[in-house]
């Protein structure tokens, strides 16, 4: 079983600084069994904090991604670092985050911290406190005791990583409610209660709402750099997309069944595959005005079925969508809307294509080109991949 | 007293050529004879299928199908399934 690992963060600069001195960077490797991510937060604000904090995050991620040892690494790091011309000293904290093996059932994460707030684990429904090793760097010429982290951990489905920086936990700083801040405490309470009420919240709605309280906390004039990351390790949400007909109708039966036996969300994006389903599996079906905007043809409802949409103009209108980032909170009330909301909220697309061609769409008095649906799917997986980091398989019937 | 059952074809050469304008057909009907009307759409009539003797989009009128139908050709053969079952 291999598990989709979601990592997401979100951020507000301090108020009136138009760069951050918070930087958070995420890599994957290549063949995805591989995920690092790196939150550091340099001295100060604004260009000054953004240089200390692009440095640090760029090296921690690099040697991350390497063998040398962190404390090692941790040390170069400092010592490369600019120092400040008020304050003599170069500085900036980072959390770094490896996680391994991803396609086996547990996920082997390192995460090493300096000075950050200490990352919190959320493990079925509560926090666990797994054991840091404390290392201590001893830089001559340090301005103060400069201690390593360092946690080993096996992470599994339903487990949350969320980790942020000191505008998370000094949020509020001053007010009369909070003279002292959020403080960590409260943070954890408001992330469990998050967690509590919607105990599928995504590592980004997560990561969001956090930093948006604490924004609020400054009253809506942050007075730090404010981030948070979330990592959300799950089973990954599956979805379907069958479109067009098999080449000959011997092959019916075996779409329909890839269809039918498909664990996941599933969809429909054709008329006549639609009804190739409705006639062998006996549902009915129902073309519904709900979501009709006069521009795509209207949608359908099939049991057992999450979407049943027209073809190629609804897949054209999501290609060009997925093409220009279109993201959740912007989607169209239209087929496509409903199908993009579909395809932005699983993880691992299957595309099951028929390569039989309909001699309708050949005739040369339709004003305007229809397209071939293979390079449709093309671009739509293209899109899916790049822009989105979705996983996608593709299967021509 | 039955419905007569205007079918539109939704399909993607039939929306294409305009069967889209045609499922707010109800409301160019003339006022006597909307009651008697419902619009459905559906999802594709196969029609395209057999290309060479249609022609989008696509409606059928209690049953009767139309090739390249307009609001005329709709409203007439609407106008005929009425009188043909003494409706009016």
């Amino acid at each position: 079983m291999s598990y989709f690992i979601e990592v997401d963060y979100s951020q507000y600069f301090k108020d009136g600084q138009s760069i951050g001195g918070d930087v958070f960077l995420l890599s994957r490797g290549e063949e995805r069994d591989r995920i690092i991510c790196t939150l550091s937060d340099g001295l100060g604000s604004g260009v000054k904090a953004n240089v200390l904090a692009n440095l640090t995050a760029h090296m921690a991620q690099k040697y991350a991604a390497s063998s040398i040892d962190m404390v090692k690494s941790a040390e170069i790091i400092m010592n490369t670092l600019p120092v400040c011309r008020e304050r003599k000293i170069s500085y900036s904290t980072f959390t770094i985050l490896r996680m391994e093996n991803l396609k086996e059932d547990k996920v082997r994460t390192s995460i090493v911290e300096y000075d950050n707030p200490g990352f919190l684990l959320l493990r079925g429904g509560a926090y666990v406190h797994p054991e840091k090793q404390r290392q201590e760097l001893k830089r001559p010429g340090a301005f103060k005791d400069e201690n390593l982290f360092h946690t080993e951990l096996e992470l599994e489905a339903g487990d949350r990583i969320v980790f942020f920086t000191d505008g998370i936990t000094q949020a509020g700083l001053g007010t009369k409610p909070l003279p002292l801040g959020w403080r960590e405490g409260n943070v954890k309470e408001y992330i469990l209660d998050l967690v509590e009420n919607r105990p599928d919240i995504s590592a980004y709605e997560l990561a969001s709402a956090v930093t948006a309280k604490a924004r609020a906390l400054d009253i809506y004039k942050a007075k730090d750099d404010i981030t948070c990351a979330s990592v959300y390790i799950r089973k990954p949400r599956r979805l379907i997309v069958s479109t067009g007909p098999p080449i000959d109708e011997s092959r019916d039966e075996r779409l329909v069944a890839a269809i039918r036996d498909f664990d996941g969300r599933k969809v429909i994006a054709g008329g006549t595959t639609a009804q190739i389903y409705s006639r062998i599996e006996g549902k009915k079906l129902q073309v519904s005005l709900s979501d009709f905007d006069g521009d795509l043809p209207p949608c359908a409802a099939m049991a057992g079925i999450d979407l049943v949409s027209e073809g190629m103009l609804t897949l054209n209108r999501i290609a060009e969508h997925l093409e220009t980032r279109i993201s959740l909170h912007e989607l169209p009330h239209n087929s496509a809307g409903r199908f993009l909301k579909l395809l932005l909220e699983s993880d691992r697309v299957r595309f099951l294509v028929g390569t039989k061609i309909n001699d309708a769409h050949q005739d040369p008095s339709i004003p305007f080109e229809i397209g071939i649906r293979r390079s449709i799917i093309g671009r739509i997986i293209k899109a899916l991949e790049e822009n989105y980091l979705k996983e996608t398989e593709l299967e021509f019937i | 007293m039955e419905k007569i059952i205007v079918e539109i074809c939704t399909g993607t050469a039939c929306f294409v050529m305009g069967s889209g304008k045609l499922l707010s057909i109800e409301e160019s009907l003339p006022a006597n004879i909307r009651d008697y009307v419902e619009v459905q759409p559906v999802l594709c009539c196969g029609l395209c299928r057999d290309w060479t003797n249609s022609k989008p989009p696509v409606v059928s009128v209690a049953g009767k199908m139309i090739a390249g139908a307009d609001e005329e050709k709709i409203i007439k053969a609407v106008m005929a399934a009425l009188e043909g079952g003494n409706l009016c």
